[in-house]
């Protein structure tokens, strides 16, 4: 690591000289899947690392606004495969992250029985997975998940839903620890949110700041 | 819509023929032609008498002499075999002015005009023969079928038949395919496979689900079992505008020699697959167009079954104008127009370091779609709408936009800057109920909020209850809106006002909807 001074915990806003050097610029490493300058900064390689897990969670909301903002920060063309458990993702919201949709696949009515092997079959494909836990898993599965996913050389997002939780190790956790919205301020608008989220890897937890 | 007819001209055999012409051997002269592969000189054809002997195509040299001793053997010259067929070709020219060319030794047609001028199809075939007789070519055989493909076999399935043409109709072109066996798709690797796997015939390969095919073998089973089915490869497609199909170069000065011409032809089509497949395109039929600064002119659609890749495009080139040899000065022009375009599937697109291929993404979605039905798998394309549920259309994977890729970025900029007049502005909510939850927005006293004409509020919303919450009943800690919306104000028996509000409970915010004068829970802001 460079230079970057993690002050713990800090608020992000706008990326420093310093990290755009270092994230976006010509030492960046193929096994590294940029996810924009807001989340490189505070992610421990200075992006998604191909073969990892992250684990995205939220106490109340906000989990899919997080894992928007990450889709949304990808390089284009990344084909990104999404399980949508609970099938009720906004392709509105989608849209206005930026996530590419030419290269996006959502898989719904997914019996929860078949949860692994439809995760496994999209790490198949897919360059980043993002996948909705909302039943329990076993230790067994979520290991040969793992496997897959460091195999295939792909990302796994895990979003953890309700109570379900994701029962072994993960590369890094990202947690919303508030959503915050602002209703009312403009009449002719809906309200924005603003996010507060914990990134614990290895070493000392970094906070980010995410804003509509 | 008229099914499409086409045919196929087959002269069996045409490097021994064109071998035979070249080098004046006497006809009852035996002759193999061998080709250098990677696996040293191999048999690329021979004579009946010497198959007879038992010379197979892909035998070794040495082998091969050691069968047949007293016949000739040569080595293979394609510019050879390209110039000896251009008298076919000329002569195939009288019947249609379209003729598709792939290799020496087989010319397609479209079979429909034609038939109809000539007197019917079989006639067609017979005055087509005849006419190939007439230049001095004894063997040579005609298929027409509802596809090239079945085309092709119709014409080789004449070696077993008395007359030397086959017209294989359309409603019986299953039946004609059931019995051949799968070597006749002519991918080798993939008939191989099928015959382990106990797939020994075209029939016993149409037999199998489509989904399961393309799940186990991707793009190649895919087109195998078109094949096998008697469909045609992948329809046109025709998102690129006509400009972008086109590319040509101009000589000055002209040039006499072949070598420079086929170079820029290589370089011209490189230029023109690019720009295809930075659609996600490819092409089957490419017509090459020559002219020289006399104004004499030579045009060939080139076309196969595969897209077509620049180094073969190069050598088709090279034939064309080999077998031209009758231009009086040099070539001032090269144009290539791309006839056919096709999607490029289960080819890599572009060099991203990050691109999956296509292939891959179409096996895991033919997995899925076997799992869980075919709207398991879906993608989200942007429309027009007021409202977040109306902004958006999942439609299944691999479901055809019709001119999706070329309209696509312009559609979906007018979307983003030119917002639907009364849509709702502002981040979107990042869930929406696939239906909406029933709902009731309560003032302080229990009544029903009400939203008046203009605005007015009768009540202030206080309590909002649902099944949705654990404890029924939640107190708001804070709104916006609300926010009409005239749903078909054009006709006063549908009319209805659509009111929408931004609520904030202890456990989230949520859309609400209020129609007709009962609420619902639409999404969250998760």
């Amino acid at each position: 690591m460079v230079s970057v001074s993690p002050v713990s915990p800090t608020s992000v806003g706008i990326p420093t000289t310093d990290v755009v050097a270092l994230g976006v610029g010509p030492l960046r490493n193929a096994n590294i899947l940029s996810a924009g300058p807001v989340f490189d900064e505070v992610l421990p390689d200075g992006g998604l690392r191909r073969g990892s897990i992250l684990v995205l969670e939220a106490a109340h909301a906000g989990a899919t606004t997080m894992a928007l903002s990450l889709l949304g920060g990808l390089p284009e063309h990344t084909w990104v495969g999404w399980l949508d458990a609970e099938h009720t993702l906004s392709g509105t919201a989608l849209a206005e992250h930026g996530v590419d949709l030419e290269h996006l696949l959502v898989v719904r009515g997914v019996p929860s029985g078949m949860w692994a092997k439809t995760v496994s079959t999209l790490l198949d494909a897919m360059s980043v997975v993002v996948a909705e836990l909302a039943g329990r898993l076993s230790d067994g599965d979520a290991r040969r998940l793992a496997a897959r996913a460091r195999e295939r050389g792909a990302v796994l997002l895990i979003m953890e839903r309700g109570r379900a939780r994701w029962p072994v190790e993960a590369s890094v956790r990202c947690a919303v620890e508030s959503m915050s919205m602002a209703l009312g301020v403009n009449d002719a608008e809906l309200g924005g949110y603003s996010c507060r989220v914990k990134v614990s890897a290895r070493g000392i937890p970094k906070v980010l700041q995410l804003v509509s | 819509m008229h099914a499409q007819r086409l045919g196929m001209v087959w002269c069996p055999d045409w490097p021994v023929v064109a071998a035979r012409a070249a080098r004046k051997l006497a006809e009852g002269q035996p002759i193999i032609v061998v080709e250098s592969t990677r696996r040293g000189m191999r048999v690329r054809a021979a004579c009946t008498q010497a198959r007879r002997l038992g010379v197979c195509r892909g035998m070794r040299r040495r082998e091969a002499e050691a069968f047949a001793p007293m016949a000739s053997v040569v080595e293979v010259n394609l510019e050879e075999e390209a110039r000896a067929f251009e008298r076919v070709v000329r002569a195939l020219e009288h019947f249609t002015p379209r003729l598709d060319y792939e290799e020496p030794g087989w010319v397609g047609f479209l079979a429909r005009g034609p038939a109809r001028y000539f007197g019917g199809e079989q006639s067609l075939a017979e005055q087509m023969i005849a006419a190939v007789h007439a230049v001095g070519i004894p063997e040579v055989r005609v298929g027409i079928a509802a596809t090239r493909f079945v085309a092709r076999l119709a014409a080789r399935s004449t070696t077993h038949r008395p007359e030397p043409w086959r017209v294989v109709d359309s409603e019986a072109t299953a039946s004609f395919l059931a019995e051949w066996p799968v070597d006749a798709l002519e991918d080798t690797a993939l008939s191989s496979v099928f015959a382990r796997l106990g797939i020994t015939t075209l029939g016993a390969l149409a037999a199998l689900d489509l989904g399961d095919v393309v799940a186990r073998f991707g793009a190649a089973g895919e087109r195998a079992h078109a094949l096998a089915t008697g469909k045609s490869l992948a329809p046109p497609h025709l998102s690129p505008s006509p400009e972008e199909l086109e590319v040509r170069y101009e000589f000055e000065p002209a040039v006499q020699a072949i070598e420079p011409v086929t170079f820029v032809v290589k370089r011209l089509a490189d230029t023109l697959l690019d720009r295809l497949a930075q659609r996600g395109c490819a092409s089957t039929a490419i017509v090459l167009h020559v002219e020289t600064e006399h104004g004499e002119v030579t045009e060939r659609c080139w076309r196969r079954d595969l897209p077509w890749r620049s180094p073969d495009l190069a050598t088709r080139a090279h034939w064309q104008l080999e077998g031209w040899g009758q231009a009086t000065a040099g070539v001032s022009m090269v144009r290539l127009v791309a006839e056919e375009v096709v999607d490029a599937r289960g080819r890599q697109l572009m060099v991203w370091a990050d691109e999956r291929s296509r292939e891959q993404v179409d096996r895991a979605v033919a997995r899925l779609v076997g799992w869980f039905g075919p709207d398991a798998a879906v993608q989200a394309e942007l429309q027009g709408g007021r409202t977040p549920q109306e902004q958006v259309a999942w439609i299944p994977y691999g479901t055809s936009r019709v001119g999706a890729r070329a309209a696509g970025e312009r559609s979906v900029s007018r979307a983003e800057r030119a917002p639907w007049p009364g849509s709702l502005r502002g981040p979107a909510p990042t869930r929406l109920f696939p239906t909406p939850v029933a709902a009731e927005l309560l003032s302080e006293d229990g009544t029903p909020v009400q939203v008046g004409g203009r605005g007015a509020l009768r009540g202030i919303p206080e309590l909002l209850r649902s099944a949705l919450f654990s404890t029924r009943t939640e107190e708001i800690l804070g709104w916006a809106g609300p926010w009409a919306q005239e749903l078909r104000w054009w006709d006063r028996s549908v009319w209805a006002r659509q009111v929408w509000w931004q609520i904030r409970v202890s456990d989230g915010v949520y859309l609400v909807r209020q129609l007709r004068g009962s609420a619902q829970l639409v999404g969250t802001w998760d």
